[in-house]
């Protein structure tokens, strides 16, 4: 390892990035380290003999991620990776329009779905979606939303034989299409 | 079972209409989430998962291969038309690709990309067919002790020989190995990191994490960096290859291929490696005039031999995976978690137990390879057209199919709420630059390792040197610390000699 960057008295280079990104994420594997840690010491000894117990690996794992955590912390304090990167030094500036309508998004997937059903929830997850990404076109939106979802449940339901209730809208097209619902 | 019995037994079998049919049905999927950006074949192998309740399991590994291999072929197109490759393994081939689309010289380089990968595809899967029996005798001989040991050898070369740094890619796989021992535990019953939330007991879903990676985190990244605009699809042409296009492409196809095969063998299913060494190897070994082509107007070389590489590693992957049950690639991981849901344990025993399975399997690989480049060669124009598919829709209609095939698990809010979280923590790996394959590789591989160590430790008694003192499994754990600290080691020396 080398010692501490040379500088040239002209020609400064100019100040790392803040480091601080990088250190949140070695502090959140530190935390994850930590939680399996705990997670670890709290499984119940088994009563069942075994020449290795069930809290072994467990142990092992939550030893790994708080090294690997300590390693990135240390890596991020003496500057970090990011910087290197040169996906970020290209990246555009965060679009805080675009990931606060993808998460709505996904906000209103999660609240839906269990009261109205799948093909509602995703249609409105779909159209919040596309608008992150741009769309303008609201309604077009929407039909092209329902119909997807729609066929994408009965795909699932029928063709593969996957178990998802039906909603308020898979209920109509069922009814529509004269089929007893269950 | 020898070779030649096996694969006519296979042959008998893969031929059957309904087999033929789901062949199809993979190669036309594959091809065409290939060509998507944002979808690859591992995720899509992952929404199909819940076919392996309804299909018989020949049907659904048939099924399952007809994607992998599409997914591969379908890669090209992307790279080729749109400058954007969308798996690890065309990143190569879009730049001379890309460059030979912009020279209107589109058409060439999708025939040199598809035939290549046919004869790529061709030469794995006969490396397959012969390599994999021979495998498997060697791994019969194998205890608990080597297994362990092997497993950690491909744990250090997925997570840290591949990809940017060591200390991310070991991240990335303990983060898997973490999610690998939620629930309960298969020899004592006891329950583990659960938090005591009844929902984990039974584990987390890989079909779960392998979306929320793939799909959620991909999509929250791009969302992240969004900015407007569509990117340009160049124009197709014709899909035709000179007499000069074939003599350029014949070498670098054959020279690729071999290359490509052996790295998909060796417990690190990159291909990132191969289809670089390859395009180098082209570059140095193209006469004068084309090595003029190479960086300006797009060599045909450049991208016939990394396209070859990319297939036949592709195809080399499957060794390990169906001869060892060790998966080294996402894909593989996926593929390994439907046999294990047919209550089939892959490894040296599959080819005894299921031999009609495993033949048929590789029987149909060289059917999909031939449909595959029959079925791509006319359509292209057709595969192209789904390039144009607008983003906002796409990423849109992606999320619908991350939704319901983590809903469909168990109709679990819960699950959703674990989809999305671990969706984030993927958005943020794609940001600072941590592999995702390490995550799925160690989340499946990892259960497995513990088993193997724990029956080594059971047989030799509690004594934990039986790692050390067995020659097999300190040769390979040693390969595995020369694998880690090999390269550090290297720089170290170069640096002292500076």
């Amino acid at each position: 390892m080398s010692g501490p960057a040379p500088r040239l008295l002209h020609a400064a280079p100019a100040p790392r990035p803040a480091v601080l990104p990088d250190l949140w994420v070695g502090l959140f594997v530190i935390a994850l380290g930590g939680l399996a840690l705990w997670q670890a010491a709290v499984i119940p000894t088994s009563p069942i003999y075994a020449q290795v117990g069930p809290k072994a690996v467990p142990y092992v794992v939550a030893a790994g991620l708080l090294l690997l955590g300590a390693g990135l912390t240390y890596v991020a304090l003496r500057g970090g990776w990011s910087y290197a990167l040169e996906e970020m030094a290209e990246a555009p500036p965060t679009n805080w329009r675009a990931i606060t309508l993808m998460l709505a998004g996904l906000l209103a997937n999660l609240v839906l779905i269990g009261p109205c059903g799948f093909s509602i929830a995703a249609s409105a997850q779909f159209v919040l979606v596309a608008a992150a990404f741009g769309s303008r076109r609201l309604l077009r939106d929407l039909v092209l939303a329902v119909v997807l979802t729609l066929l994408v449940w009965f795909g699932f339901v029928e063709g593969l034989g996957v178990n998802i209730g039906a909603g308020y809208l898979e209920r109509l097209v069922l009814m529509a299409l004269g089929q007893e619902i269950s | 079972m020898d070779p030649i019995a096996g694969l006519s037994l296979g042959f008998a079998n893969a031929l059957s209409l309904g087999n033929l049919g789901w062949a199809l049905l993979g190669c036309f999927l594959g091809t065409a989430v290939g060509v998507l950006p944002g979808i690859g074949p591992a995720l899509t192998i992952a929404l199909l998962l819940p076919i392996t309740f309804q299909v018989e399991a020949t049907g659904a590994f048939i099924l399952f291969c007809g994607v992998f291999y599409g997914a591969m072929y379908g890669g090209s197109t992307t790279s080729i038309l749109l400058n954007t490759p969308g798996e690890s393994g065309s990143i190569i081939t879009a730049l001379e690709g890309a460059k030979m689309a912009r020279n209107g010289r589109a058409g060439p380089a999708l025939a040199t990309a598809a035939i290549g990968s046919f004869v790529a595809g061709t030469i794995g899967t006969l490396g397959i067919s012969f390599l994999g029996p021979i495998v498997v005798e060697l791994a019969l001989k194998l205890g608990p002790a080597e297994y362990f040991s092997l497993m950690v050898l491909c744990f250090v070369t997925v997570s840290a020989v591949l990809g940017g740094s060591p200390l991310r890619g070991l991240t990335s796989l303990f983060f898997g190995l973490l999610l690998g021992l939620v629930g309960i535990d298969l020899q004592t019953g006891q329950p583990r990191m659960t938090l005591g939330v009844p929902e984990l007991l039974d584990g987390v879903n890989v079909v779960l994490v392998a979306v929320a990676l793939f799909a959620v985190g991909e999509t929250l990244h791009l969302a992240w960096r969004h900015v407007g605009g569509a990117s340009e699809v160049r124009p197709v042409g014709r899909i035709m290859m000179s007499g000069r296009d074939w003599k350029r492409s014949i070498g670098p196809w054959i020279r690729g291929s071999l290359l490509g095969f052996p790295f998909g063998v060796m417990p690190a299913g990159g291909t990132e490696m191969p289809t670089m060494l390859s395009y180098y190897a082209e570059k140095k070994l193209a006469p004068p005039e084309a090595q003029q082509e190479f960086g300006t107007t797009g060599a045909i070389e450049g991208v016939a031999g990394p396209e070859a590489a990319n297939n036949a590693a592709a195809a080399g992957v499957l060794v390990p995976m169906l001869t060892l049950g060790l998966p080294t690639s996402a894909t593989a991981a996926i593929m390994l978690s439907a046999f294990q849901s047919y209550g089939i344990n892959p490894g040296p025993m599959l080819f005894e137990q299921q031999g009609a399975l495993v033949w048929t399997l590789i029987a149909s690989l060289y059917v999909a390879n031939v449909m595959l480049v029959v079925l791509n060669l006319p359509l292209v124009g057709l595969w192209a057209r789904i390039l144009k598919i607008p983003q906002p829709q796409l990423y849109a209609g992606i999320l619908v199919f991350a939704t319901i095939g983590t809903y469909g698990i168990s109709n679990s809010v819960t699950d959703l709420v674990l989809l999305y979280a671990i969706g984030l923590i993927g958005m943020f790996m794609r940001r600072f630059d941590f592999p995702t394959a390490p995550v799925v590789i160690g989340m499946i591989l990892g259960p497995m390792a513990e088993q193997a160590m724990r029956q080594a430790l059971t047989i030799s008694q509690g004594d934990w040197t039986t790692f050390v003192t067995r020659p097999v499994s300190l040769a390979i754990l040693l390969l595995a610390l020369a694998a880690l600290l090999g390269p550090r080691l290297y720089g170290t020396v170069r640096r002292v000699r500076d």
